[in-house]
């Protein structure tokens, strides 16, 4: 499977999916226009991969900034996907990045766990800088 | 009549002396949107709040803005044009009162958006913040949701966010139209 690599703008987070390191990092703020024509692509790459049976692992990491409440339903319907695909075996782990000065972006993260039931779903201080 | 100079001085001391931040007034798109959210990060320093009060004051602006691209009652040259970019047509204003944001939107809406939209937010009214909390984490894993449902998860975010019940009033304009304004207020954090 190839790389599939979007690059950031001001509404849409950096999206990186790097089959070799087994890795899909979402980054940046997400609030564009039309939400569901910009994850389209990322929701087909993700089903092939999950598809192949020679990928077992995954670990996506997810690091936003704003988001519209349009991408909040994303995420949960993606988190969803990979749930389910975590209750037939594949190693997914999910890690999410929060703002440690910012108590709603640990608890955001926190609102999405809450509805998976097999995937872990680990909440991270993001490291200062970065 | 049209304005003159003069006037401009006026209006500034006006918005002034309402701690009025910006205000925003005629057709609204993405593009303008991301204008605001970059102009409110460079301003970080000016409106000496915290990181948890900033993200919330634009969290809102976002959701309130793209409502109002998608749900808004259009000037019908802006209905004519053959564009492919969300348009809206409204006002959008931030505001500083004392140790308080508030921002507050208002735009034309058609008479039939009227109850579906006062029911939302009349509902959201009379919940507490932990009940607010439950009914948010519930519509977030519902699914599939309407991408065309007005406000669906955009106004129990809002809610969730300020520090008082979300403000709104429907003011009638003609018979196919109403004046909805919206307002949230959120207590500004320690820096």
């Amino acid at each position: 499977m190839k790389t599939l690599h979007i690059l950031k703008t001001d509404d849409t987070p950096e999206i990186c999916f790097d089959p070799k390191f087994l890795s899909l990092s979402i980054k940046g703020s997400s609030f564009p226009e039309n939400t569901y024509n910009f994850y389209e692509p990322i929701f087909s790459w993700l089903k092939t991969f999950l598809k192949n049976p020679d990928f077992s692992d995954l670990n996506i990491h997810i690091d936003l900034n704003y988001f519209n409440s349009s991408s909040s339903k994303v995420f949960m319907n993606l988190f969803h996907l990979l749930d389910g695909h975590a209750k037939s075996g594949k190693n997914l782990r999910v890690n999410w990045y929060y703002d440690p000065d910012d108590q709603d972006s640990l608890e955001e993260g926190e609102d999405f766990k809450f509805g998976l039931e097999a995937i872990p779903f680990d909440l991270l201080p993001k490291i200062q800088g970065q | 009549m049209g304005i003159v100079p003069a006037d401009i001085g006026k209006i500034q001391t006006y918005l002034d002396s309402h701690g009025i931040i910006f205000l925003f007034s005629g057709p609204l798109s993405q593009c303008l949107l991301k204008d605001v959210v970059q102009n409110l990060q460079i301003k970080k320093e000016l409106l000496n709040t915290d990181a948890s009060t900033l993200r919330r004051l634009i969290t809102i602006i976002i959701e309130l803005t793209q409502n109002m691209m998608y749900y808004s009652v259009k000037p019908p040259e802006l209905e004519k044009s053959d564009c492919n970019m969300a348009i809206g047509s409204g006002l959008l204003l931030l505001a500083r009162k004392n140790n308080s944001f508030f921002i507050t939107c208002g735009n034309k809406v058609h008479r039939n958006q009227v109850p579906i939209i006062r029911n939302k937010l009349s509902d959201l009214q009379a919940m507490t913040p932990v009940q607010i909390k439950k009914y948010y984490i519930e519509q977030l894993n519902r699914s599939p949701l309407d991408p065309n449902e007005i406000g669906g998860l955009g106004f129990i975010e809002m809610a969730k966010r300020i520090s008082k019940p979300i403000q709104f009033e429907f003011d009638p304009i003609d018979d196919d139209s109403q004046f909805f304004s919206i307002t949230g207020h959120i207590k500004s954090g320690i820096k």
